[in-house]
């Protein structure tokens, strides 16, 4: 497989001037990963953690202050416009759609920036159109649009292009369950058909879930986890919970680790009371990445 | 290659206006009024100078016809800024000031050019309709002088857009710049809207050097009267330099620039 994303020992760190002190932030500290071709990737951590000003040092929106970064054997800083041909970004809470206009002439108007010939330009337009199912919203002035309609038109707006490299900042902030689904959808079927590598940022565990393969996780700038989505469920899931409900209503919940013995706790809980149900669950994605967040990667 | 790389350029910029002129047809009403009351606004502004100069006919050897000339050709370099270039100034402080520039530096053209040329405001072109008339009815321009006319218009374009460069960088050096620069630009127009003959010596030294002003109230009648080669190639040095000014002002700011997470839409 080839690495489409390299970073290497990126920082970037930011001077703040408050009245007489200049107060030296360090945004992100050596960040070093390789992505593969193909790959989804979750780059998630609480807020403030440095993923955006990653993404955007990654999409040359920011110069590094230290390290060094090739996307697709380009250098983001040195090669901003010829790799811009070649990568999208979606960043949730900005749009690049014009406003009072249907959002077909914005995808016209990108078609051209990106030097894409008109007929090819609309064949594949029409064919995102149809995959995202816009063909009569495309028609409507954007500012008509609901939230999750108008993010679906964002998304082809990016792809236009056909760019081998996607940068999604929170592609599914503020929709609702529905639209999110939908998008996660979307994007899964672009990544199986088109190859598109994606390197994602998102506080939804279902966007995670659902479409990424691997997790970046990242914490005061720092680097603390690099792991597959599903070795976190495997290696993380540290406990699980017997939670009885008892013929009064009443219920009885039992923490136990993953290796104990759950006749113990089945029969401490049953023990007291005649029980009328019995389940056994185990914690959520967002609960052990909640505590990956408290512990530093660690549970 | 060259030529298909000049054709997409072109296509592009091609595009762009088109997006940009469907953007404000689509708001059709809002575009007439807005074209309407800026040809009444310029047309009105005059009248109290009619007023003036009906009464003391000639001042320091300025007629109406000069003054006409002078307002006529002033909107119209305004006006190129601001129907083509409206991008520099204010949206382009703002841009900066909020940290929105993104959107422009994740496409593969040129951030500058892109920028100033992404906003228009429909009363240029009422400026520009009043302006034609101004200039036609001052009587001051002959098939033998228009080829200054059309020198000194790109000369006030090159300094209205120059000028509105410099002021929206301003905030990539100075934050919460954006108001100041807005008042300093008024300041400039202000500065451009007084007939010429009222500045004499160092007054009039600085409104055709340090701050340009006179380069396109002053010296534009001046050289439709009686054209001289120096005075000519001087206001070419000063729109050169302060168009050349501003583009690199812009792009060493540039590298001072800070991303934000504003939420917004495109306008």
């Amino acid at each position: 497989m080839v690495a489409n994303i390299i970073v290497d020992n990126l920082s970037k760190t930011f001077f703040i001037k408050n009245c007489q002190d200049l107060r030296r932030i360090e945004a992100v500290k050596s960040v070093s990963f390789k992505i593969e071709e193909g790959e989804c990737v979750a780059f998630i951590g609480p807020n403030g953690s440095g993923k955006s000003t990653t993404v955007k040092m990654l999409t040359s929106i920011l110069y590094p202050s230290a390290g060094t970064a090739e996307i697709l054997g380009m250098n983001p800083w040195q090669e901003r416009r010829r790799l811009m041909y070649h990568i999208g970004a979606v960043f949730g809470q900005r749009s690049q759609l014009w406003y009072h206009l249907p959002a077909y002439h914005s995808f016209k108007l990108i078609a051209a920036i990106y030097d894409i010939p008109d007929k090819k330009a609309k064949a594949w337009t029409d064919e995102l159109i149809r995959r995202f199912d816009l063909n009569r919203l495309a028609e409507k002035p954007v500012r008509t649009l609901s939230l999750g309609e108008r993010m679906r038109c964002e998304i082809v707006a990016s792809l236009i292009h056909r760019p081998s490299v996607l940068f999604l900042d929170e592609p599914t902030i503020g929709l609702d369950v529905e639209a999110k689904a939908l998008i996660r959808t979307l994007l899964s079927d672009l990544v199986r058909q088109e190859g598109t590598t994606i390197l994602m940022t998102s506080h939804d565990t279902g966007d995670i879930e659902q479409l990424c393969s691997r997790v970046l996780m990242i914490n005061h700038g720092c680097l603390i986890l690099d792991t597959t989505v599903s070795d976190i469920k495997q290696n993380f899931l540290t406990q699980k919970e017997i939670i009885v409900v008892y013929e009064d209503g009443t219920t009885g919940v039992k923490r136990i680790s993953v290796g104990q013995d759950i006749h113990d706790g089945i029969a401490a809980l049953i023990s007291r009371k005649t029980i009328r149900d019995i389940r056994v669950t185990y914690p959520s994605l967002e609960e052990i990445i909640r505590s990956l967040y408290a512990h530093g990667g660690k549970v | 290659m060259a030529v298909n790389v000049t054709y997409a350029r072109f296509r592009f910029w091609g595009r762009l206006y088109q997006t940009i002129f469907r953007q404000m047809m689509s708001l059709k009403i809002s575009f007439a009024l807005r074209v309407l009351f800026m040809i009444m606004n310029n047309l009105i502004m005059l009248f109290g100078w009619f007023v003036v100069f009906n009464t003391f006919k000639i001042i320091n050897g300025w007629t109406f016809p000069d003054f006409m000339f002078m307002s006529g050709l002033i909107v119209i370099s305004f006006s190129i800024w601001s129907v083509f270039f409206r991008g520099a100034g204010i949206y382009m402080a703002r841009l900066i000031e909020y940290g929105d520039l993104d959107t422009y530096l994740l496409y593969p053209k040129n951030v500058l050019l892109h920028v100033i040329c992404g906003q228009s405001d429909p009363a240029g072109l009422g400026d520009l309709i009043s302006g034609i008339i101004l200039v036609t009815a001052s009587g001051l321009v002959t098939w033998g002088n228009i080829g200054i006319l059309l020198f000194c218009i790109l000369i006030g374009a090159c300094l209205f857009v120059g000028f509105n460069i410099i002021l929206g960088s301003l905030n990539f050096y100075v934050k919460d710049c954006t108001d100041f620069g807005e008042r300093l630009f008024y300041f400039f127009l202000n500065m451009t809207g007084y007939p010429g003959c009222i500045y004499d010596g160092v007054a009039k030294l600085i409104l055709i050097s340090v701050f340009p002003a006179g380069v396109i109230s002053i010296l534009p009648v001046e050289q439709m009267h009686h054209a001289d080669a120096i005075t000519l190639l001087w206001m070419g040095l000063i729109g050169s330099v302060v168009l050349g000014g501003s583009i690199l002002f812009f792009y060493i700011g540039l590298k001072r620039y800070e991303s934000g997470n504003k939420i917004g839409v495109k306008l």
